[in-house]
């Protein structure tokens, strides 16, 4: 059973359409790109899959229910705001997470942040911006969700920190789990994809495999989206 | 949940009261040692100091309450909670009860510190006060206890209040400070325009019997006026829950 | 050796040819036994399903084979693995041959270009 299901789709504020017809599903183990240049939807598809946005029209799914309560204990969303409680020290927000999610896993969590050598009784406000990406990104793979939905995780970040969220994202892979990475930058990320769904003005204009799309076109995820949206 | 909720709720309101109280203490304490000393000078500094603490506690008690639904639930940190795996009414429920419990503890704080600085002869009032209330009629401390009830909603419902502004003024997307205020006043003029057509209504209806009054006590009628009052109150406060509650859930617009 | 990919072909066909070259130039010993799937993926920076999808077609080509319970091996046929060196160095050659044709040597001159230049240093010890 499909982890996440659209079904024509449709977010419109007042005269402006910013995602329509949208029609995928997603099986669980896949690692998915969600690709498409500023504004074309992207985040606002993710939103409503997290149920911070309700859709206007069409029906949506994560595990076959319906955006609530129940889908939020299953999806593990990671935005590109920094959006943690800035007065807490990261082993509050560990105790946080512990608290309201019943698939966070502690252990986990505090071992990722040692290894990152970072000390939890520092209170986030006292953290660099990387750091502090990365305690919300370790936060988020702390969990065993179902759909892992993050939002530009590598965008304005570090090269060697760009290859630790990599890493870990293949790491925590689970063939029951599915992730969603939205990003305008493929080239970092190709190679740990499995399918892609590229975005435009709030359309799909196409779904497919990241291997089917070299052979296809004979270049890379990257180059083909160069080739689509050109300006 | 909704207890975890209000654990972080007492946490992040705390932080910031505790020290406040606790300056208002030391301050108030601190200038009542003062008194004992010749000078007058000093206890007119503490006491001048200890007075603008205690309208600053009030201030700062208002300021936090919109300040942590504004920035808990409608800006950045919105992402998290309003992601959290619970119900939109225990998000809502959480803050206002634990806004109710602290503006509680302000007034309280503050009027300790009031008596305090105004040497209340703490020990002979209570006396006097204890005598009174057990040589009170049982139902008249009914009415001591509906009077608690009323203020305890009075207080729900200036939140609720607070909270549908802010709720409502995520139908903009700048100046929503502004936007707040507007809607303060608007629903507060509505209210007021609703108040004065029922009145309008019900003092030139001339079919309404008003003998049936004549026979019942007064506390009857007191007990009726309660009723209504308290019926009103809670359709208006019901309203802002609701209002809050679709605008959270269904309307979410975070910037 | 490092697992680098270029941009025109699948992954997982590049994958193949990477744990192929492991294979021949002696990185993976015959019959050694390979590391999880999990962990292979972590080395390569890939996803996990491109790597069991490339290490399958390595198994259907006969150079792993799995053990259910213990897990996968490189072939103990030192044959197959011998032809597969060749086939690589054919290929290699095939592809050397053209571009210095493509510069206008011939396949004699170009040899006799090999025969003179410098001995390459092996790197594991390996000839």
């Amino acid at each position: 059973m499909a982890i996440l299901k659209c079904r024509d789709l449709v977010k419109s504020y007042g005269r402006k359409t910013a995602l329509r017809d949208v029609n995928f599903a997603i099986e669980p183990g896949r690692i998915v790109g969600l690709l498409g240049p500023n504004g074309s939807g992207k985040t606002t598809l993710i939103k409503i899959a997290t149920g911070l946005l309700t859709a206007t029209s069409g029906s949506i799914k994560i595990d076959d229910m319906s955006p609530g309560k129940e889908t939020k204990a299953i999806v593990s969303y990671l935005p590109e705001a920094t959006y943690l409680n800035d007065w807490m020290k990261v082993s509050q927000l560990v105790n946080f997470f512990d608290d309201f999610y019943a698939d966070f896993d502690r252990e986990k969590a505090n071992e990722m942040l040692r290894n990152l050598n970072i000390d939890d009784k520092e209170s986030l406000k006292s953290l660099s911006k990387g750091t502090k990406e990365k305690v919300q990104l370790i936060l988020v793979m702390a969990r065993n969700a179902k759909l892992y939905l993050l939002d530009e995780p590598i965008g304005g970040v570090d090269p060697a920190s760009r290859d630790y969220i990599l890493n870990t994202i293949i790491k925590n892979y689970n063939p029951e789990a599915s992730v969603v990475i939205s990003t305008h930058l493929i080239s970092d990320i190709e190679q740990v994809l499995d399918d892609v769904v590229f975005l435009k003005d709030g359309q799909i204009v196409l779904s497919t495999t990241v291997d089917d799309l070299r052979e296809t076109h004979g270049m890379s995820v990257d180059g083909y989206f160069r080739e689509v949206f050109k300006c | 949940m909704l207890g975890k909720l209000m654990k972080y709720e007492f946490m992040a309101m705390g932080r910031i009261f505790v020290p406040m109280y606790a300056a208002l203490i030391a301050v108030t304490i601190i200038s009542r040692l003062l008194a004992l000393l010749p000078h007058s000078a000093p206890i007119i500094i503490g006491t001048t100091i200890a007075s603008v603490l205690v309208g600053a506690v009030g201030v700062i008690t208002f300021i936090l309450i919109i300040q942590r639904f504004m920035k808990n639930l409608l800006s950045d940190e919105g992402y998290l909670m309003m992601t959290l795996p619970v119900k939109t009414d225990s998000l809502i429920l959480s803050k206002m009860f634990v806004a109710t419990i602290f503006s509680i503890v302000s007034f309280l704080v503050s009027t300790l510190a009031i008596l305090v600085l105004s040497s209340f002869n703490f020990a002979y009032n209570f006396q006097l006060l204890g005598a009174w209330l057990s040589n009170l009629e049982g139902r008249y401390l009914l009415v001591l206890f509906q009077a608690l009830v009323i203020v305890i909603l009075a207080i729900f419902g200036s939140i609720l209040l607070i909270y549908t502004c802010m709720s409502l003024s995520m139908l903009v997307n700048k100046r929503r400070g502004l936007m707040s205020f507007g809607v303060f006043v608007g629903i507060t003029t509505i209210i007021q325009i609703i108040v004065a057509i029922a009145t309008t209504i019900f003092a030139i209806n001339h079919t309404f019997d008003y003998t049936r009054f004549v026979n019942m006590s007064y506390f009857a009628i007191g007990q009726l006026v309660i009723l209504i009052i308290t019926t009103i109150a809670l359709i208006q406060y019901a309203v802002f829950y609701f209002i809050t509650r679709y605008m959270l859930k269904r309307r979410l617009n975070l910037l | 050796m490092s697992w680098e990919f270029s941009p025109d072909k699948p992954i997982y066909l590049q994958l193949q040819e990477q744990v192929k070259l492991r294979i021949v130039s002696g990185k993976y010993l015959p019959g050694e036994k390979l590391a999880s799937v999990r962990d292979l993926s972590i080395e390569a920076a890939v996803n996990p399903n491109t790597m069991q999808r490339a290490l399958a077609e390595l198994e259907r080509d006969g150079l792993v084979y799995t053990e259910r319970t213990s897990g996968r091996f490189v072939t103990n046929d030192t044959e197959v693995i011998s032809k597969m060196k060749n086939d690589i160095a054919i290929e290699l050659v095939d592809v050397f041959l053209s571009k210095m044709n493509e510069i206008g040597y011939s396949k004699s001159e170009a040899a006799d270009i090999v025969r003179n230049s410098k001995e390459v240093e092996s790197t594991d010890g390996n000839s």
